[in-house]
């Protein structure tokens, strides 16, 4: 099957299955070879061999230790886990033990998938997307499940030993995943998009849903701006641009839509800053409809977001 | 020499040890805190005699006593205290994180009961590399309180893994005992209850520990965990006086009462090491 038939689940199910198919692991979660799964996350993996499979109790901070103990034990192991929020419960493994394991020589590795349910209509519940503070507390970066390319090298680092975290989009979830855009290259972080030789502006996106970053990429388009776009692929203190020349562009906006009080995003807008850069950033703005039942939709716009390119003090 | 001499010795070297480095402690020798386990170690040398080569411990931040019954020396753990290079982990871990690979022992948590859930990995991960080994972690009467301990019970008997929980029960979290700060919990019932095997031990007694822990070892080989409980006594502790009486503070972590390097540290008849002196000097007034 193409990568073009593919959803975000079905696509992330094979990339699991891939993960294990040389060698053998544990996949666990709560219903993850059960019922409709995890939104659909988990399907066909009990067909792979070297799988062992486990639906588990409700147990999410002892679930954390379990995988970590399998790390320490020698054996690969993922833990699927629907809601994000659940992770809540088992920070203090995800802090303590995996930076006592940090100095120890570890041979196999765990991933945890989380889903941030970012439709909003599931309450407070659903105001978490604070992948932030998981990274900082860990010291351990939290990859998007975003792109197609993000997603593969998500899994791709995620193979290396040690512990390792992503996420994805529960608005996402069932979309069609877009194919590799061909002008995309690799960043240390993310993913590059080059629209032209000399664009004037660039657009850094950290965040799971990228509707936003598509409607002003399209806008963009329409309105003759030359734009280049960043999707980052982690969050993590390590947002380098490797070759990327910064000085040609005429100014640089940052993104995010996660909704932690202090962001990596903020962090890289400083550097940027400091480097000489025309800096804008744009992020989520704590709200009560946080704590609502409403449509989760970021506080700022794609209008928003061009306004800074056409504002006059932005020449080159 | 018999192997009862021979534990007998190891008992008495763990006890020393320990009061050599109760010693350093009350000369500010160290910066890190350590947790003494004074009148903890015939369970350290039983657990140790009973463990196969193969099986693997999980420790907690009072560790001292299975670190130096697991093969360290005195030496390389005062070293590890100061953090210098020649320390059992090369000064990197300190005392309440310290692991001892070497020593089948690949996981210490400072946090309560985290080990417990770390376990259920090992044990998970030995299981399917097909290894006869049986993970045993080690926790306390305060960590039983937090819900990774009912977790992980419930995990454990779950998914049939082969772990022996050893709770040490001395009755007393930081400051308070436990008739202060919870109602008594009937583990017996609780291990029942999640279908898990039970076992209480107390008295510090050598054989029979070792005996009972063999034992209970190979019945996790059947796939059931064991909770094992041992009553014990940490030695060492304070005594605070107040305006209405007297009120016993047992010490957490640093410096334990006594300050010489004599051996006895209070005359508790469950003290294997006090017992064992008592009958040497019977034995000797006898002889005269």
């Amino acid at each position: 099957m193409s990568s073009q038939q593919h959803t975000y689940v079905s696509y992330i199910n094979s990339k699991i299955i891939q993960r294990f198919s040389h060698r053998q692991g544990v996949v666990f979660g709560q219903n993850v070879v059960a019922g409709s799964r995890i939104s659909g996350l988990g399907a066909g993996i009990e067909l792979e061999h070297n799988i062992t499979t486990i639906n588990t109790p409700n147990a999410e901070n002892t679930l954390m230790g379990f995988g970590l103990g399998l790390l320490l034990g020698g054996i690969d192991s993922a833990f699927i886990m629907k809601q994000h929020d659940f992770a809540l419960l088992g920070l203090d493994q995800i802090t303590n033990t995996v930076n006592v394991l940090k100095n120890q020589t570890l041979e196999a590795s765990f991933m945890v998938i989380m889903v941030v349910v970012d439709s909003g209509f599931e309450g407070p519940q659903a105001s978490l997307n604070n992948l932030d503070e998981f990274a900082s507390l860990s010291r351990t970066p939290v990859r998007f499940l975003n792109t197609i390319d993000n997603i593969d090298r998500a899994f791709s680092e995620s193979a290396s030993p040690g512990f390792h975290m992503m996420a994805l989009s529960q608005k996402c979830m069932k979309f069609k995943l877009d194919p590799l855009d061909s002008r995309s290259t690799r960043l240390p972080f993310g993913e590059l998009i080059k629209s032209s030789d000399n664009a004037d502006f660039l657009l850094v996106f950290f965040g799971l849903d990228l509707g936003i970053l598509n409607e002003t990429i399209t806008e963009a388009l329409e309105q003759n701006i030359k734009l280049d776009y960043v999707i980052a692929g982690e969050i993590a203190d390590r947002c380098l641009f490797g070759n990327l020349n910064l000085g040609s562009y005429r100014s640089v906006v940052v993104c995010s839509t996660s909704k932690s009080e202090v962001t990596y995003a903020e962090k890289l807008a400083f550097e940027l800053m400091k480097m000489g850069m025309r800096v804008t950033m744009f992020g989520r703005a704590t709200s009560n409809s946080w704590s609502q039942v409403s449509e989760d939709s970021p506080e700022f716009t794609s209008k928003d977001i061009l306004t800074v390119f056409s504002e006059p003090n932005n020449e080159k | 020499m018999s192997a009862q001499s021979e534990d007998l010795i190891e008992l008495n070297r763990i006890r020393n040890s320990q009061l050599i480095v109760n010693d350093l402690i009350h000369k500010g020798e160290f910066q890190v805190p350590v947790h003494l386990a004074l009148g903890h170690e015939a369970l350290a040398v039983s657990v140790s005699k009973s463990m196969a080569v193969e099986d693997q411990i999980l420790l907690n931040h009072r560790n001292i006593h299975y670190q130096l019954a697991l093969g360290a020396t005195v030496e390389q753990l005062i070293s590890e205290y100061k953090l210098q290079i020649e320390g059992l982990a090369g000064g990197q871990l300190g005392s309440m994180n310290l692991v001892s690979p070497q020593h089948r022992n690949p996981y210490t948590s400072n946090i309560l009961g985290n080990n417990l859930a770390v376990a259920l990995g090992i044990a998970q991960a030995a299981k399917m590399n097909s290894t006869k080994s049986v993970t045993w972690v080690v926790t306390g009467d305060g960590a039983i309180e937090e819900g990774i301990f009912y977790e992980s019970i419930l995990c454990a008997t779950s998914w049939k893994l082969p772990i022996v929980f050893l709770i040490e029960n001395n009755g007393w979290s930081l400051g308070t005992e436990i008739s202060e700060r919870r109602i008594d919990i009937n583990l017996e019932k609780l291990s029942h209850a999640l279908g898990c095997n039970y076992l209480q031990l107390s008295g510090n007694k050598l054989t029979q520990y070792i005996s009972s822990l063999k034992s209970i070892r190979q019945s996790t080989l059947e796939n059931k965990p064991v909770i094992v409980e041992v009553l014990l006594t940490t030695l060492g502790g304070y005594y605070l006086e107040e305006s209405n009486g007297i009120r016993y503070i047992n010490y957490h972590a640093g410096k334990a009462k006594i300050v010489t390097s004599g051996m006895v540290i209070c005359e508790d008849n469950t003290d294997p090491v006090y017992a064992n002196l008592i009958q040497q000097k019977t034995e000797v007034e006898n002889h005269v």
